[in-house]
């Protein structure tokens, strides 16, 4: 295995690819990040990957990491472009030469930005790794190197050419005829000031006949070429591609973490903790990213004395929100990135899942039996280890019925050992044992309806006069408005 | 962008149609500029009036030209109707020929490639001909404004000396057909594409005669090598597919040079067609005037308004001469607004309209009908709030009439600009009139803390007091004679 910028023994078991579409997290960040997330890392690597994301704070070593993905873009790129041509039976010899070329010049460039980057080596094993590769890469270019410069002059005859249409025939010239009327065409144009370049210029393919053409006029240079192409093929190493999505998820959670910060979140490094427990204080439901709305911070406990919660409360009053701060946050800090929270610390769970409702598309069976039959499938593949989060699980069924079946579920989760957050509109789920969170106006912020997550006990309310106010339709938001408008400046 | 009317690129905006409505602008113009095309951009010149006073300079000079030289008008419409008819065949016969040119067939791609690049070479050469004109006429009249001059000079000077090569070049191109023996340059990216074209020669007429198409046999027979005497060499192309695929895109890039060459002159000369409109109407208003003895005034810009003997223009078009038309003196200066009160029929609104026609034809470049002597003040916008039409409110109450202008007094303030005029009539007169009156006071005030100067034609007595002198009271008198009422 090829040195990784993210693994250090390969993580653990992949996690179910509904939670990232349950997290929402599809609308914040790049498909590639997404699926890197879905397997969490062993304890050493969430260390290395924390540490290569406090280094990203650094604005040089920010920079330098973009230089380097930039590298790998074009690297990327290139490889797609010479593959695509290698395997057309209708491209040009001529043009396949080009492009690996420009491969070979990516690969450099890889080297070069990676040595960059490596140099700022200090204890991380994942930039130590790098590192190796670099330095066994740089061997491979050297020969590379050698062979496109034995060739330069080759290419730059081979880049200018000029041809004739005579008689239905076309002939290629080694003689440029210094005359253009094209350069005549565009010289009164800037005289007269006409913008006349605005269309893109054309380009086309080289075809065959013509490459075939050229290697004839041109014998000595596309030999040349040739044998340039034939030297350079064995050193190329297609594998650095992979290394582009590594690079990648560094820089989307960077770009993530950086987002949070100018919409106010607390951000910090999670603590890995021997204890099972998953606490945080002030932690932002970052999915709300996407929506450029206000979010309010919300603090996490779970422990031994309170491994399954139920949150109850207010309709619109966050608890599927908070459900989701609480996993996402938990699944960043497992895979060893910064979370959104002024603390947090946790067990390394090895393993995250949810269980949200699903779309009305049931073949055969009701919404509830389709829910029951996830959750038992969901619990089969837990660990004592595991993580579930349960948003209004057996909704489908009438309050009593939901609430016994949500306690039944609920305890046999406790009893393996898991830990669980419950969202549920059933609030006779009070009853049983478990510790009960639910939500509550924050009386601090009178102008915004605004609320917190505590632990209570749940009250059936539904906070009618509560919406008025969300929707500034109330007495005072109506005198607050008025005087609002008093207070621009006028013109 | 070339243009008679605005300093900068700017293009003629949509007319207000509610200040044309309720100025009655359409009504007033239409005996005088028949042609709707014409009269539209002639009103929307008026209802969005320019702010700058050189521009507004600029467009009575350019005014004063066409009537100092009556037939200079006519003929630069002329030329400028010919260039209006090449720009609509060239977009006609370009999107033709491209429809042509994406054809899966490479020889007809070709030959459509090189149909296109002489249709540019030709219509070059016919735009550079009517620029030619252009630049004669305006010369042959001697037009002393800067604007005329200015587009004199450019036309002039695309057509002038440096034109003479590209000329001739167009001819050359124009001649171009199938047995053109063409020469090119080409460069070839990093990335083994061809990117850079440039058609080196022209060398007239081929002896060579064409290869023939090759029979089925040479589906079955291994291609000979190309042959090569060291300077050049003949490539393997025997469907013709590289020869069409490379000279197409050489011929299509010259043409794509001189089609960019040709929209920029359109796009800089086609807008003057439809602001000749503007000036044919101004000339028309013109002369109806003199030919009704309306004395005209180009009134100076300054700080205040002040019109002592001022006509209404609907009044002075719709009487036969101006002895039957009253004129009053308008005198914007030193308060907050004017409202004008007066029993029904005496001349009110017509002299809140006068007021209005006049700042927007001043500010349109435009003489007024007036006693010389005025002086105006630029405003930013005028804005006209009257009661709505008695058909919106047939089947309605007092309560939705006075909602309505409420929302539409508030959409004002959302836009309204300092330095600006509105002119008000009869509104929030659907309420009691107490009520009315203690509504619209702060928003007067409102308006006048902002810079707005208003016009207030109104039955709400009631303001008077509230203003206490801070507003000019006018009043209707017998014979529509307005009198200050101190």
């Amino acid at each position: 295995m090829k040195q990784s910028l993210l693994w250090l023994t390969g993580g653990r078991r992949e996690l179910p690819a509904s939670l990232a579409a349950d997290l929402n997290l599809h609308k914040l960040l790049p498909e590639r990040t997404i699926t890197l997330l879905s397997r969490l890392c062993t304890t050493d690597e969430i260390a290395a990957r924390q540490d290569i994301f406090r280094r990203l704070e650094d604005t040089d070593f920010l920079t330098a990491v973009h230089t380097f993905a930039d590298s790998l873009t074009r690297f990327s790129q290139a490889s797609d472009a010479w593959n695509a041509a290698k395997n057309d039976v209708k491209r040009s010899e001529l043009e396949e030469i080009f492009l690996l070329r420009r491969l070979c010049e990516a690969q450099i460039g890889v080297s070069r930005c990676g040595q960059a980057l490596a140099q700022q080596n200090g204890e991380s094993p994942f930039l130590e790794a790098l590192y190796q590769r670099m330095e066994a890469l740089s061997e491979e270019n050297a020969l590379i190197r050698r062979a496109l410069a034995d060739s330069q002059s080759a290419e730059e005859t081979l880049s200018t050419l000029s041809m004739r249409m005579e008689g239905g025939g076309v002939f290629i010239c080694r003689t440029m005829n210094p005359d253009s009327l094209t350069a005549k065409i565009e010289a009164y144009a800037e005289a007269m000031e006409l913008p006349c370049k605005k269309k893109s210029s054309r380009e086309i393919r080289i075809l065959p006949a013509l490459s075939e053409a050229l290697a004839k006029l041109y014998s000595a240079e596309f030999a040349s070429l040739r044998q340039c192409s034939l030297d350079c093929t064995p050193h190329i190493d297609r594998s650095l591609t992979d290394l582009r999505g590594e690079i990648e998820f560094y820089l989307s959670i960077t770009d993530l973490i950086s987002r949070g910060r100018k919409q106010g979140f607390a951000v910090c490094y999670p603590s890995i903790v021997g204890e099972k427990r998953f606490s945080a204080r002030d932690a932002y439901d970052f999915t709300l990213l996407v929506k450029n709305c206000a979010v309010v911070a919300n603090d996490i406990d779970f422990d031994a004395d309170a491994p399954v919660c139920f949150l109850t409360g207010a309709n619109g009053g966050g608890k599927t929100t908070y459900l989701r701060c609480a996993a996402a946050n938990l699944l960043l800090a497992l895979c060893g990135c910064p979370v959104f929270a002024a603390e947090m610390c946790c067990y390394p769970f090895d393993y995250i899942c949810t269980h949200f409702p699903a779309d009305e598309s049931f073949t055969g069976s009701g919404r509830l039996v389709e829910e029951a039959a996830r959750v038992d499938s969901l619990l089969q593949s837990c660990t004592a280890d595991s993580f579930i989060f349960f948003n209004e699980t057996y909704s489908g069924t009438d309050d009593i019925k939901g609430a016994r079946m949500t306690l039944e579920t609920a305890s046999r989760v406790r009893e393996s050992g898991a830990y669980s957050l419950w969202v549920t509109h059933f609030h006779e789920v009070a009853d049983g044992d478990f510790v009960m969170l639910t939500t509550v106006m924050d009386e601090t912020d009178t102008a915004n309806r605004t609320f917190r997550i505590r632990r209570a006990k749940g009250g059936g309310s539904s906070y009618a006069a509560d919406i008025l106010r969300k929707y500034k339709l109330d007495a005072a938001s109506l005198r607050q408005r008025e005087e609002d408008e008093y207070a621009k400046p006028a013109l | 962008m070339q243009s008679l009317l605005y300093k900068d690129g700017r293009s003629i905006p949509h007319a207000d149609d509610r200040l044309t409505a309720d100025l009655l602008l359409d009504t007033a113009f239409a005996g005088l500029c028949p042609d709707t095309a014409r009269r539209k951009v002639f009103l929307a010149m008026l209802t969005n009036p320019s702010t700058d006073p050189e521009e507004i300079a600029m467009r009575s000079e350019v005014l004063h030209d066409f009537l100092a030289s009556p037939n200079l008008l006519p003929s630069l419409r002329t030329e400028l109707n010919n260039l209006t008819e090449l720009s609509d065949t060239a977009q006609r016969e370009r999107s033709r020929a491209y429809t042509s040119s994406r054809s899966v067939d490479s020889d007809a791609a070709l030959a459509s490639a090189r149909v296109i690049l002489v249709l540019y070479a030709l219509t070059m050469e016919k735009l550079l001909h009517i620029l030619s004109q252009i630049a004669l006429v305006i010369g042959m009249y001697t037009a002393r404004s800067e604007r005329l001059t200015a587009l004199k000079k450019r036309a002039a000077e695309l057509s002038g000396d440096m034109a003479g090569e590209m000329r001739s070049l167009c001819g050359q191109l124009a001649a171009f057909d199938n047995e053109t023996a063409a020469s090119v340059r080409l460069s070839v990216n990093p990335d083994g594409q061809i990117g850079v074209w440039e058609l080196t020669g022209l060398s007239g007429r081929t002896t060579s005669v064409p290869e023939k198409r090759p029979s089925l046999a040479r589906f079955f027979t291994k291609a000979a090598p190309p042959q090569t005497n060291g300077r050049e060499v003949k490539a393997d192309d025997p469907f013709g597919q590289l020869r069409n695929s490379l000279f197409s895109a050489a011929l299509l890039r010259t043409a794509d040079l001189l089609d960019g060459m040709i929209r920029a002159i359109f796009d800089e000369f086609t807008p003057l067609v439809r602001e000749l409109y503007f000036y044919e109407s101004a000339a028309a208003y013109v002369h109806e005037m003199k030919k009704k003895r309306v004395p005209l005034t180009t009134p100076s810009a300054g700080e205040t308004t002040d019109v002592p003997v001022l006509y209404d223009l609907l009044l002075c078009v719709q009487y036969p001469t101006v002895d039957a038309v009253v004129p009053n003196a308008l005198r914007l200066a030193g308060r907050a607004g004017v409202i004008i009160t007066g029993e029904n029929d005496s001349g009110k609104t017509v002299y809140m309209r006068a007021a209005g026609c006049a700042q927007l034809l001043f500010q349109g470049g435009l003489p007024i009908p007036a006693a010389e002597g005025a002086v105006m003040s630029i405003k930013t916008a005028v804005h006209t709030r009257y009661a709505a039409a008695e058909k919106e409110f047939a089947a309605g109450n007092d309560a939705g009439r006075f909602e309505q202008e409420v929302r539409e007094l508030a959409g004002l303030l959302n836009e309204v600009q300092p330095d600006s005029l509105l002119l008000a009539n009869e509104i929030f007169q659907t309420t009691a009139y107490a009520e009315g009156a203690a509504g619209l006071y702060p928003i007067l005030r409102y308006l006048e803390r902002r810079g707005v100067s208003f016009i207030l034609v109104s039955h709400l007595r009631e303001l008077l007091p509230m203003f206490g002198g801070d507003a000019l009271h006018m009043q209707t008198e017998p014979g529509y004679h307005m009198k200050v009422v101190e």
